[in-house]
């Protein structure tokens, strides 16, 4: 086993090999490297932050699950991007399926009930973070981004926030290259509705 | 290039994914048309608004938390080695189906060997005349059956008797 601490330049790939012998330095250099795009890809799809947080643990525990089985195919961080990317779609299903959580709600003509859940700022415990984040301008763009379906959501994100190129978005929704292109095209065309409106 | 086509690729212009001929194009229609030039800033400007949505850091805490789940999880590592062992099994239709198609398969085989009496273990039912004969010739029921105990003993009594005449 090689419990070294592992060198900063050392590749996410190679210290995912070493998570495999069981090397927990190399793992908590892996979460350290790539807890920041996770959580906030996460975020900012399902707004809600202490859930957020939830489901970036629950990437890394798959990471560390699946060690033993990666294969070097694809960059490490366009796996982990595919892992998160799921989880974020299922909780979107999940929430469809909590419907209880939601016979509170009134149900506004043509909202997605399941982003009344997932508005930023519902967490009980409001951290400064989470006040700066329900500050007007934020809840505008938050909004904005809810109110594009999943696939588009995630594609903006990805494209915005982490500036991947479409073939790795491709490669991390599973869909094509052209397919990436048509959904940022609606994508962009849906922000632009929502947002100029609110911009003027 | 026409303004219709030109907007219409404008999103992936400004995500530069698109062949450098068709970039270069866009980018002089750009030059010398207003409204596409107006769309195009539009756009950016949009593109700029997503920036109000800062980043986050990870509660204090997150890694002492993940660690103890994860410690929690290598306790019990049976269960997800259990599911990895479901997980391998096609789906649940699939599967019944294949338990079905085993189960008639087996019980078909099974009739016809029996019935062809292919198997050389099969015992035969006995006639009843054999089973007479054999019950006939088994000595089991006998006050003394030969070789056992008793028999010896009468044996090596009648032996001394006759001895001692």
């Amino acid at each position: 086993m090689n419990n070294n601490l592992p060198d900063e330049g050392t590749l996410s790939e190679d210290l995912m090999a070493r998570v495999a012998k069981g090397d927990n330095y190399a793992f908590e250099a892996l979460v350290k490297r790539h807890q920041g795009a996770v959580l906030n890809l996460i975020h900012r799809f399902i707004g809600y932050r202490a859930r957020a947080e939830d489901l970036a643990q629950e990437v890394f525990i798959r990471v560390w699950q699946a060690a033993g089985r990666y294969k070097r195919t694809a960059k490490f961080s366009t796996w982990i991007y595919r892992i998160t990317a799921n989880l974020c779609l299922n909780e979107l299903k999940s929430a469809r399926r909590r419907k209880l959580l939601f016979l509170s709600s009134s149900g506004g003509k043509g909202e997605n009930r399941e982003d009344r859940y997932f508005e930023p700022g519902a967490d009980r415990e409001p951290s400064p973070e989470d006040l700066l984040l329900t500050a007007e301008r934020n809840r505008q763009v938050s909004a904005a981004l809810r109110s594009l379906p999943a696939n588009q959501r995630l594609a903006v994100i990805l494209k915005r926030y982490d500036d991947l190129s479409y073939r790795e978005i491709a490669q991390i929704l599973g869909c094509s290259v052209s397919a990436v292109d048509s959904l940022l095209v609606r994508a962009k065309r849906n922000l632009r509705k929502n947002l100029i409106p609110y911009e003027k | 290039m026409k303004c219709r086509n030109v907007q219409k690729r404008l999103p992936v212009y400004q995500d530069g994914e698109l062949s450098s001929v068709e970039q270069d194009r866009i980018k002089s229609h750009l030059t010398d048309c207003p409204e596409c030039s107006k769309q195009y800033k539009e756009l950016q400007r949009v593109w700029d608004l997503l920036s109000d949505f800062p980043d986050i850091q990870p509660m204090p805490g997150f890694h002492l938390r993940l660690r103890k789940k994860i410690s929690g999880l290598r306790e019990h590592q049976f269960i997800p080695r259990l599911r990895q062992v479901f997980q391998l099994l096609p789906s649940p239709l699939a599967t019944v189906t294949l338990a079905l198609v085993g189960l008639v398969t087996g019980i078909y085989l099974g009739n016809v060997i029996f019935e062809e009496g292919l198997v050389f273990f099969q015992r035969r039912q006995p006639s009843y005349a054999q089973e007479h004969v054999s019950l006939a010739s088994i000595r089991t029921f006998d006050a003394a059956p030969p070789g056992s105990l008793t028999h010896g003993y009468l044996r090596m009594a009648s032996h001394s008797l006759e001895a001692h005449r």
